[in-house]
Parts: C-alpha cells; sequence; structure tokens
C-alpha cells in the first residue's frame, strides 16, 4: 500500500467514524476487535474509499477481513482499483 | 369461544384442517369466490401463539379484506418498520414497511404488530360471521378415493366423522398434517432446524418514543444468535431469544433461567430495555421449527402456509406467507373447482411452483443475512437498498424475481451452501 492510499484510508476510516484518533492508528491495529469499526461504518466506509480513491468495492470483497486493519483495507484498495479489478458482484 | 354449527350441510367442497391464519385466510378468500368452507380445529380459541409481528404485505392484505376498521379498534401497535441492533447495541439498521405504488415507487406504509390469541380467533371469527363452517376436532386421517383425497375423517366429542369434500386444504401449520399422513412428500430439515426459540411476554420493557414505539426491535449478538421485541399492547411486550440448540442445552440452564440470563447479556441495547421488566406468561420454547414438504399439491389436496414450509422467523414471514399463499390457493381452487379438474394427476401445479419460489426467494434473503451480514447491510443501505426493501414488502414471486440482488445472493451463497438436509425422521 502506498504511503499516499494509507491517507486517503486514514482520512476515510475518519469520516466514517469521527472518534477515531489517528495518531493512535497504525497499520495493525484491529479495528473491528477495538470497536473503531462496525458494520454501518464499514457501509460508509466503503462509499468514502469510492468516492476518494476511484476504487469499486465488489459485494464479494464485503468481508469482515477486509475490514480486519488498515493493511486489510489497503489491499482490499488495491485489489479494487479499476487497474487491478476483477469482475464485480455489483 | 368460536361458534360452531351443528347443521351442517354436506358435502362441503373445501374442508380444511386448522383453524389459525392460514385456515381463515384461506376461508376468507374462498367466500369471496363464493365457496363456503368447513373448517376443522382441534383447539379451544383463544389460544397462545408467537409470530406476532406482521409484515406490510399482511397489512395489505388486511385492507382489502375489509379489516381494518375492526383490527384499529383493537388497539393493536401500529408497525413503522424493524430496527436491527449490531452486536455492539449501538450499530442499528432500518428496515421501514413499504409498499410499492401503482407507478412503482416505493412509499412508507403500516402494519400492526398483533396478540396472536386475539387476532387469530378474530380472523377465525370473520370467516364465520361471512359463512364459514367450524369444527371443533382432531383432524385423524384423509379420506381417499382412487388415488385423491376426497374427504377428513376427524375425531369429535361425538366420535369419528367424514367429512367428504372435493378438496382439502391442509393449514394446520407446524403439525404438517398431510406430511405426517403420507399425503404428501416427506417433512425434511431445513436450515435452521437446530435453532431453539425461548419466549415468554413481559411488561416494563422501554420502547422507542413517540410513532416508533410498536416498532420491532431485532438485537443481533453472533449468528445464529438474536433475540426479538415486538410490542404488543400500551404495556406488554414479547420477547424471545433465539440460538442454536446446543448453546441452550450445554448451558445446563432451565428454560427460565437460560431466558433471563440471555437477556441480561446478549445485546447491551436489549439489557437496557429490560432493566425492570415482569413475566406475564410462562417461559416456552420452539425448535426444530425449520422444515419443508417437497409435493405439497395433488390431486384433491393443496397445502398452505407453515403446513409445508418454515425457514426462520428473525424477518416475521410466517403470516406473509400464509395470507398470500392463501389468496393464491383460493383462486386456484375455484378454478379446479369451476372445471372440474380436483381428481387430476396435477391441479395445483402452478401454485405450487409459485409457493415454492417466493419462499425460496425469503430464504435466501435470510441465508444471505447470516452468511453474509456486512454485504447484506451493504445492499440494504447503499448496492439494492430498492430490490431489498421489495423483498421485505412481499415482492417475491416471478413478476418481480430474482432480482439483481437475490441473484447476488445466489452466487455467493453457493460457495457457502452444503448438500440438501436428510428427511426429518
Amino acid at each position: 500500500m502506498s504511503t499516499a492510499h494509507h491517507l486517503s484510508i486514514l482520512d476515510a476510516l475518519c469520516r466514517a467514524n469521527p472518534a477515531c484518533d489517528r495518531t493512535r492508528i497504525i497499520e495493525t491495529t484491529p479495528l473491528l476487535d477495538e470497536g473503531l469499526l462496525d458494520s454501518l461504518q464499514i457501509v460508509t466506509l466503503i462509499g468514502e474509499l469510492e468516492s476518494s480513491l476511484g476504487c469499486q468495492i465488489p459485494l464479494d470483497e464485503v468481508l469482515p477481513d477486509n475490514f480486519q486493519h488498515l493493511t486489510a483495507i489497503g489491499a482490499l484498495v488495491d485489489r479494487c482499483l479499476p487497474t487491478n479489478s476483477a469482475p464485480s458482484a455489483t | 369461544m368460536i361458534a360452531e354449527n351443528r347443521s351442517l350441510p354436506f358435502p362441503h367442497d373445501v374442508v380444511i384442517v386448522g383453524g389459525g391464519p392460514a385456515a381463515s385466510f384461506t376461508a376468507l378468500f374462498l367466500l369471496q369466490h363464493g365457496i363456503r368452507p368447513l373448517l376443522v380445529e382441534r383447539d379451544s380459541f383463544p389460544r397462545f401463539h408467537i409470530g406476532e409481528s406482521l409484515t406490510g404485505e399482511v397489512g395489505g392484505i388486511l385492507r382489502e379484506l375489509g379489516l381494518e376498521a375492526d383490527l384499529a379498534a383493537r388497539q393493536f401497535p401500529i408497525k413503522h418498520g424493524v430496527t436491527v441492533y449490531g452486536a455492539n447495541g449501538i450499530n442499528t439498521f432500518w428496515v421501514p414497511v413499504m409498499r410499492r405504488q401503482h407507478d412503482g415507487d416505493l412509499t412508507s406504509t403500516t402494519t400492526w404488530q398483533v396478540r396472536r390469541d386475539e387476532f387469530d380467533q378474530f380472523l377465525l371469527e370473520t370467516a364465520v360471521a361471512r359463512g364459514a363452517t367450524v369444527v371443533k376436532g382432531d383432524a385423524d386421517s384423509v379420506l381417499r378415493e382412487e388415488g385423491a383425497v376426497c374427504g377428513l375423517r376427524v375425531k369429535t366429542a361425538e366420535g369419528l366423522q367424514e367429512f367428504p369434500c372435493r378438496i382439502l386444504v391442509d393449514a394446520s401449520g407446524q403439525k404438517t398434517f398431510l406430511a405426517n399422513q403420507g399425503v404428501t412428500g416427506p417433512k425434511e430439515r431445513g436450515s435452521y432446524e437446530k435453532q431453539v426459540g425461548i419466549f415468554s411476554r413481559v411488561t416494563g420493557a422501554v420502547r422507542d418514543p413517540g410513532e416508533a414505539a410498536g416498532n420491532t426491535l431485532i438485537f443481533y449478538q453472533e449468528k445464529h444468535h438474536w433475540s426479538w421485541f415486538i410490542p404488543l399492547s400500551e404495556t406488554e411486550t414479547s420477547i424471545g431469544v433465539v440460538v442454536p440448540g446446543e448453546h441452550f442445552s450445554q448451558s445446563g440452564k432451565s428454560t427460565e433461567e437460560f431466558l433471563e440470563w440471555k437477556l441480561r447479556n446478549l445485546n447491551p441495547a436489549l439489557t437496557a430495555r429490560l432493566q425492570h421488566i415482569e413475566f406475564t406468561e410462562p417461559v416456552r420454547t420452539a425448535s426444530n421449527y425449520s422444515y419443508h414438504v417437497r409435493n405439497f399439491t395433488g390431486p384433491g389436496f393443496v397445502c398452505v402456509g407453515d403446513s409445508h414450509r418454515f425457514t426462520d422467523p428473525i424477518f416475521s414471514f410466517g403470516v406473509f406467507f400464509s395470507a398470500n399463499e392463501a389468496k393464491m390457493a383460493a383462486a386456484a381452487i375455484r378454478d379446479v373447482l369451476a372445471n372440474g379438474t380436483e381428481r387430476e394427476a396435477d391441479p395445483f401445479a402452478e401454485y405450487e411452483a409459485t409457493c415454492d419460489f417466493g419462499q425460496q426467494v425469503i430464504q435466501d434473503v435470510i441465508d444471505f443475512f447470516w452468511e453474509y451480514p456486512l454485504a447484506f447491510q451493504m445492499m440494504a443501505h447503499k448496492s439494492h437498498k430498492g430490490e431489498i426493501t421489495d423483498c421485505f414488502a412481499g415482492r417475491v414471486y416471478p413478476a418481480h424475481q430474482p432480482s439483481e440482488a437475490v441473484q447476488t445472493m445466489r452466487r455467493m451463497l453457493a460457495r457457502v451452501r452444503t448438500p440438501q438436509p436428510e428427511p426429518v425422521a
């Protein structure tokens, strides 16, 4: 994941959950286990990622494993950027 | 107590096994077609029953049958929608009661939460008032002639009586009378067969304010662990938890202890609403409730509602299927009687296929909700909002399905589904 992506994802995360303290979140912070991201916030986060990074996240990828931490979200975004995207469930 | 008609005109064209909503709805729609059925009910009404929350589509059917004023007079709580709480008790999603207008636009509507003892009795009494006949008795066995069902043998207070008919309707609910008789295919286990529901009624539960006070609340804990909260009157609320049967049996607790324990720890938002409750009904249980029956129509017989299939109570589709299938069955019966085709091999084939189609759509929606809760929320809130709402608004039959949303669900479910379950012993 590029640094630019990392910052964009962190921004998107903080928009989805304004209670997030970005200074305390590192690549491997367990977002779900620590209650920093719940299911409805994931729906918001997906919208934020799609609009800010231009990716299209298919329903097949809307799985808890892909939102466990920033690294997982970064890998998800990389897979779903237009140049890399697989056929979409949507 | 339902009045019995002792001067029975024989034979009746249609005899219905049961006196619950599937039976009464079938009778009410048959009466609209000028057919006066005979219903056979074992229990004395009113009697306790769960399944109190109605979908918007059922609200529409009740209005179509001219029952809205009666329901309003009974002051059943008005339901505007369902709030589903996530495991943390904070995150929620809202499923409004919606219907499609003639121009296709979705619009808000309402339905009712019903005290089933009163509601079921009211429906049955309405059917009687409109011309149906009720016999109190226990359906014993079917009468057959040349491979076709041609009547019902009933244990009554006077002894065993026979009621010949042209068409026998099984609306016996989870008793699955015709499946037990070997008339239909066998009763097969459904996907939620190992779940157990433990439930009661309470006073003192905290509801949402204003018009939201009558809404259903669902509390999610983890896969296959959830609870319902259904307002039944100004003061009384139906409360139940559904968990895998193994979870209950391994707890070593009585049903009462287990229910109280789960209400305290299943979901923090639920616990917060139940700080000062008092139980007003015994704690009851339901298990082995998920099943389906194949070949549920044939020469001289047809099944309606729970008598051939029940999946899972989470989205309150039980009475929905009873009401819709009753309406479709009544129309099919009218045609079959008019054409004299009731003894043919497959007189209700189209009805059966339509029922299976609609039930399968809802089974797929429920399965998808449990297997892919995040993707379900994504669809309900963002990517397929209208199509998901359609499912909840009752558009589950071939005219509207499978939608793109349901096709997507099926494709994703195909990866995790196990082979077909075995018949129930």
